[in-house]
């Protein structure tokens, strides 16, 4: 069993050295190749899931492997418990959507771009499966290395500045946290999770709080947290919209998940809580989701803005997790699945639609729902989803992020929070509005010519299939979500030590 | 399952009453779609299906969550269903739905945090105040009323039956459940709905616009009845809720015949409508009894229960003969400029008496289904309530005759003397020029945020160091 850990991780491995060779060899099988790849790890993530549920309901889920059958104090441990295979199962569900739609989108430099997203996703699927906090590292880098690459695939003006603030960003990011690895190693004497969640209780105060900030810090950066989040719009919406779908839906929740793992399991959350961090960590979160939803009002660029509401969401999740209780672990956990699922549908219908439109300006987003109905249907579905509208998923997590605040009485904050989803209906109903909006072709003044942006939309069919499988996921999703609470509810005492 | 089943929904006869009124309604409304939806019939017809559906869940359940999520899909096929007027309608009508439903999303949250996990009867009246508020949305309570008028006429007849006559009876419903002993704030609400509906109503020239504030009006009496807190005044809403139901329905329904035959809104240029459209006529004869409050009709019974709910309180019984004066003076004002005017002239064109829309059997099926069931209601008003309650009234018919003669000789004499309150001819009332203004501040406020937020590069990377140093000081030295 535990050798199956180790393959989620090699097969997207594997599979990116593997396509240069294939490349050189018979280019034609490349995407069998790689649907086989997604594919393979998708179903690898479901059979553990599968032939663990048992043991994930109770909590009791521990699988552990060796690398090279070193001890864990000496060498580098996987292990698989129920956060991680909640994670791992969310990444390999999302990049096998991404990947079969990118066969449809992605028409050029193929090559590379596979390359690339399979690096990123092995370093993901090693981020959540790694019980060692370098290695911990090392994923993180090689996450902003590849990431980074991908958002400046474009090749143009947008794309390679985005790509140079973000690696700006990340670097520093990556940076802190080696410095905290590098503090805990002095401290401990041991990377291996386990061994300093163990021994983390001598490490003296100043010490444990100066480790606390350079990784919180580090992590805000990565998260795009408020004063932060300059990157993120930049970068989620110069890379091609697979890639944004990618970096907005799935990777900012794998930074999430060392987040919980970090803060919860390895050092406690008790230190935040005795030194009133927490509040910090709330309200700035707070504010961050405010800054997005607000933000996001004006943004005419429609990848922008739909960025933005991720800052938002991602500041509301962080918030939820900071109350440091079972509901709002829960109501978290819940809105990371919603949140992913639902933003990698509409970046990946949003890519569809602006294949048809000259720019990402709301300006010539005029009239597009005529061009595929049952896409716009598609979009309308999942922006409703992100407000928070039953039967959909997002509807479920805010209810419980909701409950979650009010059970700890902070009322302003749930207020807050009502109101940035009516705020989030505005914003997502002006993109609507325009796409049913004809004014441009009723006129007949301005002829509309219009252009494919890229000579790439020759498998049309595969992306609208994908479209339509991501829609009814989510909409499964939202109706079956009581699906998920009892391993999501098991996960949470797992975070919290609670037994039982 | 049946254990699952019961956990969620409650089943009983009072239930059953409401859901059987909806149904009415919504049947009702179904069978008028010949004259007024011409395009996607079927698609019509499955959004009622749906809407059924998540109407019935409201009423039936007792468990907070599946209430909200039949709340959220009774506004969600209601807004599918304004898009056979227009996307900005349908816009207009889900923001401001959504907006009642976040109010009510909190207020739920809060209802369960206080130990209400199911609907049941809430003691404490803080909580009851903020259920009101967070209900007041959908039901239009004073205050909250301001997009009925708007979006109750500018939608297709059906649409404004349905919505008219048993969407917002959704909330009210929800508080006749939860409020056992009364609620001053929903008297006083009810009271102030009465008047400014009725008022509006009064000054309306808009047929539509005028059922609309005679809605308002009409809650009005169904939260005070809600708001009384005794038997009578309980049942009474109750009866209240079924009368409005079906005289609303019956009115609307019959407005979009009314406007299809004269090819116009305003009730001035209502022509000869008693020769052309009798059976029309008798139904909206039939309606504004009702809604008066004239013996034989249900909304007469209704009228009473609430009336003696409130016998005690001397200032609320004279509010409420002022208020059925009102409530006579705008019906009587319509059915003048309306219907009989041309008759009461001497002088009279007889040359257009063609009819532009001839009723089909369909038409005319609807219309006297309405008469029947008003009329039945009110002489079999004993039946409904002995549904609920064990008690028996005796409505006083003979005196409620004598009440009613003596209101419509005052409001004959005010109208004649006011030349029957003929007023401008207003525009149609719409939410187009508020929502433009709510669309640009927003759109000015991310503007102004972001402008304030961003700055160059350099400024943006100067957040890192200063983040660093409160977190260190904060850990070291704030917290100590």
């Amino acid at each position: 069993m535990g050798l199956l850990i180790l393959f989620l991780i090699l097969i997207p491995l594997i599979t990116a050295f593997l396509i240069p060779l294939v490349d050189i060899i018979f280019k034609k099988i490349r995407k069998v190749i790689i649907s086989l790849a997604a594919l393979g790890e998708l179903l690898l993530s479901l059979q553990l899931m599968i032939t663990n549920y048992q043991a994930a309901l109770t909590g009791e889920l521990a699988i552990e492997y060796l690398l090279g059958g070193w001890s864990p104090s000496l060498g580098i441990i996987l292990q698989l418990d129920n956060l991680s295979l909640v994670f791992s199962l969310l990444v390999s569900i999302g990049m096998c959507l991404i990947i079969v739609y990118s066969i449809g989108f992605i028409g050029h430099h193929e090559g590379k771009y596979y390359v690339l997203l399979f690096l990123l996703m092995g370093a993901m699927q090693g981020v959540v499966l790694t019980g060692d906090i370098f290695n911990l590292y090392v994923f993180v880098e090689l996450i902003t290395i590849t990431s980074a690459a991908l958002v400046a695939f474009k090749r143009n003006r947008e794309g390679t500045e985005a790509a140079l603030k973000y690696i700006i960003y990340g670097v520093i990011g990556g940076l802190l946290f080696l410095i905290g690895v590098i503090l805990v190693y002095f401290n401990v004497g041991s990377l291996n999770m386990t061994i300093v969640a163990e021994r983390y209780n001598q490490v003296n105060t100043v010490m444990k709080a100066t480790i606390a900030v350079l990784f919180l810090s580090s992590l805000f950066i990565k998260m795009g947290v408020f004063p932060f989040h300059y990157w993120l719009p930049k970068a989620h919406s110069a890379c091609p919209s697979p890639v944004s779908a990618v970096l907005s839906g799935i990777l900012l929740k794998v930074f999430l998940y060392i987040f919980i793992r970090l803060f919860w399991q390895v050092s406690g959350y008790g230190l935040f809580v005795g030194s009133g961090l927490n509040y910090f960590i709330i309200y700035l979160s707070l504010f961050s989701s405010a800054i997005g939803h607000l933000l996001a009002l004006r943004e005419d660029d429609i990848k922008r803005m739909l960025a933005f509401s991720t800052v938002g969401h991602m500041g509301m999740i962080i918030a939820v997790l900071g109350l440091n209780t079972p509901a709002g672990l829960f109501g978290g956990l819940l809105h990371v699945i919603s949140h992913l699922l639902l933003k990698l549908t509409l970046f990946i219908i949003v890519g569809y639609l602006l294949q048809f439109t000259e720019s990402h300006h709301i300006a010539d987003f005029n009239g597009v729902a005529y061009r595929n109905r049952t896409v716009f249907i598609a979009f309308i579905i999942a922006a409703l989803g992100m407000v928070g509208l039953p039967p959909l998923p997002g509807f479920f997590s805010k209810y419980y992020i909701l409950q979650a605040f009010i059970e700890t009485d902070q009322h302003l904050s749930a207020i807050l929070l009502i109101i940035l989803s009516i705020v989030s209906l505005f914003y997502y109903l002006r993109y609507i509005f325009r796409g049913y909006n004809l004014l441009d072709y009723e006129k007949g003044t301005k002829p509309r010519k219009v252009r494919l942006v890229l000579s790439v939309f020759y498998r049309e069919r595969i992306v609208t299939d994908v479209i339509y499988a991501s829609t009814i996921l989510v909409i499964t999703s939202g109706v079956f979500y009581w699906l998920f609470k009892q391993p999501l509810l098991a996960a949470v005492r797992g975070i919290l030590g609670i037994q039982g | 399952m049946a254990g699952l089943f019961s956990d969620f929904f409650r089943i009983d006869s009072l239930n059953h009453l409401f859901a059987a009124t909806g149904l009415v309604v919504t049947f009702l409304s179904i069978l008028s779609i010949r004259a007024n939806i011409e395009q996607r019939r079927l698609e019509y017809f499955l959004t009622n299906i749906v809407y059924i559906i998540s109407f019935l869940v409201v009423i039936y359940s007792r468990n907070w969550l599946v209430f909200f999520i039949g709340w959220e899909m009774v506004t969600v096929s209601t807004t599918l269903m304004l898009l056979w007027r227009s996307r900005g309608l349908a816009g207009q009508y889900f923001i401001v739905q959504f907006l009642g439903s976040s109010i009510l999303l909190y207020v739920v949250l809060v209802a369960q945090k206080a130990g209400y996990s199911e609907i049941i009867l809430i003691k404490e009246i803080w909580l009851q105040n903020l259920l009101i508020l967070g209900l007041g949305m959908k039901s239009a309570l004073f205050g909250f009323h301001f997009w009925l008028p708007p979006i109750h006429s500018q939608a297709p007849a059906p649409v404004s039956a349905i919505l008219s006559g048993w969407v917002v009876k959704l909330g009210l419903i929800t508080m006749l459940k939860l409020i056992p002993g009364g609620n001053s704030l929903l008297l006083i609400l009810g009271v102030l709905m009465i008047f400014y509906g009725g008022i509006r109503a009064l000054r309306s020239s808009d047929y539509k616009v005028l059922l609309a504030n005679s809605s308002i009006s009409q809650l009005g009496y169904i939260a005070i009845g809600i708001g009384s807190g005794t038997v009578y005044g309980h049942l009474g809403s109750i009866l209240y809720i079924i009368a409005h139901g079906l005289a609303k329905t019956g009115l609307f329904v019959g407005s979009g015949y009314l406007i299809r035959e004269t090819g116009s809104r305003s009730i001035y240029q209502f022509r000869e409508i008693w020769k052309k459209q009798r059976l029309l006529s008798v139904s909206i004869l039939a309606g504004f009894s009702s809604l008066i409050g004239i013996p034989l009709f249900i909304g007469y019974n209704a009228k009473y229960l609430v009336k003696y709910g409130l016998k005690g309180e001397l200032f609320f019984t004279i509010l409420l003969y002022a208020a059925g004066l009102l409530t006579w003076l705008y019906s009587l004002r319509f059915l003048y400029w309306g219907i009989f005017k041309d008759l009461l002239e001497k002088k009279r064109n007889m040359d257009s008496l063609k009819q532009n829309y001839s009723l089909d059997r369909a038409d005319r099926l609807l219309l006297s289904i309405v008469v029947v069931l008003l009329l039945m209601g009110g002489l079999s008003s004993g039946v409904l309530t002995s549904l609920i309650s064990e008690k028996v009234f005796e409505y006083h018919l003979i005196e409620g005759l004598m009440e009613n003669i003596i209101y419509v000789f005052i409001s004959v004499l005010l109208l004649k003397k006011a030349g029957w309150y003929k007023t401008k001819d207003n525009e149609v009332p719409s939410l187009d020029s508020l929502f433009n203004r709510i669309n640009k501040g927003l759109y000015n406020l991310g503007r102004n945020l972001y402008n304030w937020i961003y700055q160059d590069f350099q400024y943006q990377l100067l957040w890192l160091p200063l983040f660093l140093l409160i977190l260190f000081l904060w850990v070291n030295f704030i917290s100590g």
